[in-house]
C-alpha cells in the first residue's frame, strides 16, 4: 500500500461527511432489546466475579499436574511445556489456522491487489525513518530473545513472531523496503514452513516413539526450540503478508453506483438484488 | 478469595487493579458507542493495552505479552490499515479523483 501522505488521514470533523468511515447505526436493534442484552451481559460478568470472590479456595488441579511432569517436558516454563509439549498438537492446529487464513486472504480477488512501490518519488518521512532506525533493530533483537527465553521465562513463538511482524510492517509500510508478496517463493516457503516443519517433526517421531509428536527421551528441549524458531518465522511472515498482500476492498458491480451512492457496496448489492426480485 | 501465587499485595496494587477494571469497562463502553470509526480504532488499541495490564495482574505474563503484541499491536494496526483504505475509497467515491490517474487509484499509473 502507499505510505500515507500528510493530507490523507481525514480529520475527525470530516468523518461525518464520508459514509464509509462512520458507524452506521440506522440498522441497530430496538433500544429495549439492547438494554436487555446489556443487562444480561452485565449480570454474567457480575456473576463470574462473585464466583471468584465468594466461591472459596479450591486447589487448582492443572498447575499441580503440570508441576509434577515439568522435568520430563524439557523446559522449565510451565506455559511453554503445555503449549509445545503436553498440548503440542493444539499449537500445531493454531499454526494451521494461520496458514488457512493466509490462503483465504490470498485467494481473494488477485486483480485488485495494490502492492509494490508506488509510482514516482516517495515523500521523505523523517520522523517515520527515525522511528524505524530505533524500533526495528530493537524489535529484531527482542524477538530473538523472546523465542529463546520462552523455555524458562514468559515468552514464546507467538509473542516473538508478532514483534518481528511489527518490525517488518514498519519497514514495508513506510516504503523503505519493497513489500514481499505471494509471488516470491521464499515468502510462500516461510508461510507454509511453520505447519510443514511441525507436521514433519511429528511424522518423523511417529516410528521413533510410536506416537505423533511425542518427543523422545532427552530430545524434548532441542526439538521445542527448533519448532519455536520455525513458528516464529512463519508467524512473522504471515502477519506481514496480511498487511501487505491483501486485495483492495472490492466493489461487486461499479454500475450499482447509479442506484445508491451511500458508500456501502454490500448494501448497494443487496438493494439491487431486492429491486430485481420485485416484479 | 483466590489470588495468583505471586501476588505482592498491598492497597496500592488493589487500587491499580480497580483502576484497570474500571478503565476496561469505560473504554469498551465508549468505543462501542462512538460513531467515529477512527476514534473506535484508537480506543480499541488502548483497550488492548489495558487488557494486557489486566493479564499481568492476574498472573498471566505470557498472555499479557501476546495481548500487547497481537491484540493491541497487530490487530490495531490492521484496523488502521483498513481505515486508510476505506478513507482512500471514500475519497474516490466522493468525486475527488486524481486527474492524472483517473479512477484506478494512484498506483495504477497514467
Amino acid at each position: 500500500m502507499t505510505p500515507p501522505r500528510p493530507g490523507d488521514t481525514p480529520r475527525i470533523d470530516e468523518a461525518d461527511a464520508r459514509p464509509l468511515l462512520v458507524d452506521d447505526t440506522s440498522r441497530d436493534a430496538s433500544p429495549l432489546l439492547r438494554l436487555l442484552l446489556g443487562l444480561l451481559a452485565g449480570a454474567t460478568a457480575v456473576g463470574i466475579g462473585l464466583v471468584g470472590v465468594v466461591g472459596g479456595d479450591r486447589p487448582a488441579l492443572l498447575p499441580l499436574l503440570v508441576a509434577d511432569h515439568l522435568e520430563e517436558s524439557g523446559v522449565s516454563n510451565p506455559v511453554t511445556a503445555v503449549l509445545l509439549n503436553f498440548r503440542g498438537y493444539d499449537t500445531l492446529l493454531e499454526i494451521a489456522v494461520l496458514l488457512a487464513a493466509m490462503a483465504a486472504v490470498w485467494s481473494l480477488d488477485r486483480g485488485s491487489r495494490q502492492f509494490g512501490r508506488p509510482s514516482g518519488e516517495p515523500e521523505a518521512q523523517p520522523v517515520l525513518e527515525a522511528l524505524i532506525r530505533v524500533a526495528v533493530p530493537v524489535a529484531l533483537v527482542t524477538s530473538v530473545y523472546l523465542t529463546w527465553v520462552g523455555s524458562t521465562e514468559p515468552g514464546g513463538a507467538f509473542q516473538a513472531g508478532a514483534l518481528l511482524a511489527g518490525g517488518g510492517v514498519l519497514l514495508t509500510v513506510s516504503g523503505l523496503v519493497r513489500p514481499p508478496t505471494a509471488a516470491s517463493a521464499t515468502v510462500r516457503a516461510f508461510v507454509a514452513g511453520g505447519v510443514a516443519g511441525f507436521v514433519l517433526a511429528g511424522l518423523v517421531l511417529l516410528p521413533i516413539t510410536g506416537a505423533f509428536l511425542a518427543y523422545p527421551e532427552g530430545w524434548a528441549y532441542p526439538m521445542i526450540v527448533a519448532i519455536e524458531v520455525l513458528l516464529t518465522l512463519s508467524i512473522a511472515v504471515v502477519l506481514v503478508e496480511l498487511f501487505v498482500d491483501v486485495p483492495a476492498v472490492p466493489d461487486p458491480d461499479p454500475s450499482l453506483d447509479a442506484l445508491d451512492s451511500s458508500g456501502d457496496p454490500l448494501g448497494r448489492a443487496l438493494a439491487a438484488a431486492e429491486r430485481e426480485d420485485r416484479p | 478469595m483466590t489470588l495468583p501465587p505471586d501476588f505482592a499485595g498491598g492497597w496500592m496494587v488493589s487500587l491499580l487493579d480497580l483502576a484497570v477494571a474500571v478503565l476496561l469497562v469505560a473504554l469498551a463502553a465508549r468505543l462501542l458507542h462512538t460513531r467515529n470509526l477512527f476514534e473506535a480504532i484508537v480506543l480499541f488499541i488502548a483497550y488492548g493495552l489495558t487488557l494486557s495490564l489486566a493479564w499481568v495482574q492476574v498472573g498471566a505474563p505470557n498472555i499479557a505479552l501476546a495481548e500487547a503484541a497481537l491484540g493491541a499491536g497487530v490487530t490495531g494496526a490492521l484496523f488502521l490499515n483498513t481505515f486508510q483504505r476505506l478513507a482512500e475509497r471514500s475519497r474516490e467515491g466522493s468525486g475527488m479523483v486524481d486527474p492524472e490517474h483517473g479512477d484506478r487509484g494512484p498506483e495504477a499509473g497514467p
